[in-house]
């Protein structure tokens, strides 16, 4: 397990180094700001467009922060040749995997950390003292948390097989597809027939149900938590798509070979 | 060396000759250009720079941000779709997001107040967020904020007669007589605009504003002018028992039960929002409320899409309406 850990924290100081994090809370900030100066018919008090806005973004920047950090690690271990020391020592392939999307997941899920404070704190700046439930925000960063390691292991998984552009064009693909069209599944299977009707119902069971782990309705419009039930189902359906991804992530490297040739 | 060869060898004339050529083609590029514009009124004079560089694509903008009215007035739930099987990460789902009708209320409606403000930055010409901030602000109790931006609504939308409509009827809840039956007049005058007249909608707001201006006529003592009024809102919507009593009442010279003031309170208070998505069982009883006394149709929150109920409530200003 320490191993695991050692790598993960490689993860993280690669990630420290680069600027994507920063850019990205520096992008947040300023676009909440500019939101924050509108007048809006000299009403004050606002604060759910604010929120709103600020999880949507917050929610974009961890999707693609989480597939980038977690599909390049095994290409660019490989392209830059690290790969052959880093397997020379004692080290399993297994933990080898594990460990990168440990690291993928946790620096992600320190980033969403940063992001949530800064919108929650923003919108309490903004006059929007009561405006959401301090559970149901412990709630949906947990929730998110887990769709961000869902999400990072996908991005593992096809980086085995695949170098960094199309191990991330493909998860960002499977990872949008799932979000925006799974939910909607129910809904066009009332208007479908035959064969079509049948693929929609395979690609609802195929694809992981991402909807479950975004609760931003119920802390932007204030629903109060969710129950806790509830959550522990989502969160036990979200380790299981985990562990099924870095078990076929482990299926697809456990034997790969490295060619000196092709990393050159 | 000839003269002519000289000055063809001579790289700099050159060169000033084709910038000369190039400034010249621009020139009258741009010449041509303006006159082209020009010659399409409707785009040269209307409309910010933003909107003719991105033209169909704000006006999707302001649909979308009006849209995001309507959700956040239901608290996130937007889509009341049909499913065909529930399953249990269906009933996850619904445990996880909250999928029940449900409205903003009290000081929590400001909060349908910023994509509208959006809506309106993307399209000035988008009659419906004027109407519908306009409607929640005096509910909120901002009467000015709302005054303010039916003004707005009318100077970037000059010819449409659902702004004053709306403004006459704001200058009536906050007592404004003299204001509201200019307005009323405006209104009228610029009737239809660019709805479509033949349309229910457009036919009833005509015949409401016959009604007003007839109940402000009765109030001020102007009997023929009121019953006049009265009697061309019943040419558009014959039939009404009610409308055809008072105008016989007005004709004897009797006075009738209500006074002109109550009628409109009530026809301005019962003003409700109308949501479709709420579901027919919601509605289902009777109606124990005695009609409207001039219309004779029942003011209620859940009398849409109901034909016999269509008085107020057709054009009820709430987003979802459109």
């Amino acid at each position: 397990m320490r191993r695991v850990f050692t790598i993960a924290h490689t993860v993280w100081l690669e990630m420290v180094r680069r600027k994507d994090m920063y850019v990205l809370l520096v992008l947040l900030l300023t676009l909440l700001f500019v939101l924050m100066s509108l007048n809006v018919f000299g009403l004050a008090g606002m604060v759910r467009h604010v929120l709103d806005t600020g999880l949507l973004l917050t929610w974009l920047f961890g999707w693609v922060l989480a597939v980038n950090v977690s599909t390049r690690q095994l290409p660019r271990e490989e392209s830059q040749r690290t790969i052959y020391p880093l397997l020379a020592k004692p080290v399993s392939r297994a933990e080898l995997l594990v460990g990168k999307w440990l690291g993928a997941c946790t620096i992600t899920g320190a980033a969403l950390v940063v992001f949530y404070l800064a919108i929650l704190l923003l919108t309490l700046l903004r006059g929007g003292r009561g405006a959401f439930n301090w559970v149901t925000a412990g709630q949906a960063f947990f929730l998110h948390f887990v769709f961000v390691a869902i999400v990072a292991a996908v991005g593992t998984m096809l980086s085995t097989r695949m170098n960094y552009d199309a191990s991330a064009s493909i998860s960002y693909v499977l990872t949008l597809g799932a979000f925006l069209i799974v939910p909607r599944v129910p809904h066009l299977v009332t208007l479908e027939t035959g064969f079509t009707r049948g693929g929609l119902l395979v690609l609802y069971y195929l694809l992981p149900h991402l909807e479950l782990f975004d609760l931003r309705r119920r802390l932007v419009h204030d629903w109060g938590p969710a129950n806790w039930s509830a959550i522990l189902f989502s969160v036990a359906y979200g380790l299981l798509l985990v562990a099924a991804c870095l078990l076929l992530a482990w299926l697809g490297y456990r034997k790969k070979r490295f060619s000196r040739s092709d990393a050159i | 060396m000839t003269l002519g060869a000289a000055w063809r060898n001579d790289e700099r004339r050159q060169i000033l000759a084709a910038w000369t050529g190039v400034v010249l083609c621009v020139g009258l590029a741009f010449s041509l250009a303006c006159r082209l514009v020009d010659a399409n009124p409707t785009r040269a004079q209307h409309g910010s720079v933003a909107a003719r560089f991105l033209g169909e694509t704000l006006k999707a903008s302001s649909d979308s941000f009006y849209r995001m009215a309507d959700r956040n007035f239901h608290k996130g739930v937007q889509a009341f779709e049909e499913k065909a099987f529930n399953d249990p990460l269906q009933d996850l789902v619904h445990e996880l997001k909250p999928t029940e009708h449900a409205h903003l209320h009290g000081e929590q409606i400001k909060e349908i107040m910023f994509p509208l403000r959006m809506a309106l930055w993307a399209d000035p010409t988008n009659i419906e967020p004027y109407l519908v901030a306009a409607f929640w602000l005096t509910e909120y109790g901002r009467p000015d904020l709302a005054e303010q931006i039916l003004r707005e609504g009318f100077v970037n939308n000059p010819s449409d007669y659902q702004i004053r409509l709306e403004l006459a009827r704001l200058c009536l809840k906050t007592g404004r007589l003299r204001a509201a039956e200019t307005q009323f007049e405006q209104a009228l005058n610029l009737w239809p605009g660019k709805e479509d007249p033949a349309d229910s909608g457009t036919i009833q707001d005509k015949a409401q504003i016959f009604l007003y201006q007839a109940l402000l006529h009765e109030l001020a003592g102007r009997t023929n002018a009121a019953i006049a009024a009265f009697k061309a809102a019943f040419v558009l919507r014959p039939g009404r028992r009610e409308l055809r009593l008072r105008i016989r009442e007005l004709e004897q010279g009797i006075t009738p039960p209500l006074s002109p003031r109550a009628v409109w309170q009530r026809m301005l208070l019962d003003r409700k929002h109308v949501c479709p998505y709420e579901t027919a069982e919601e509605h289902d009883h009777e109606h124990t409320d005695p009609a409207c006394p001039v219309c004779g149709e029942h003011h209620e929150p859940a009398a849409h899409n109901h034909e016999h109920h269509a008085h107020e409530h057709e054009h009820s200003h709430e987003p979802h309406q459109h």
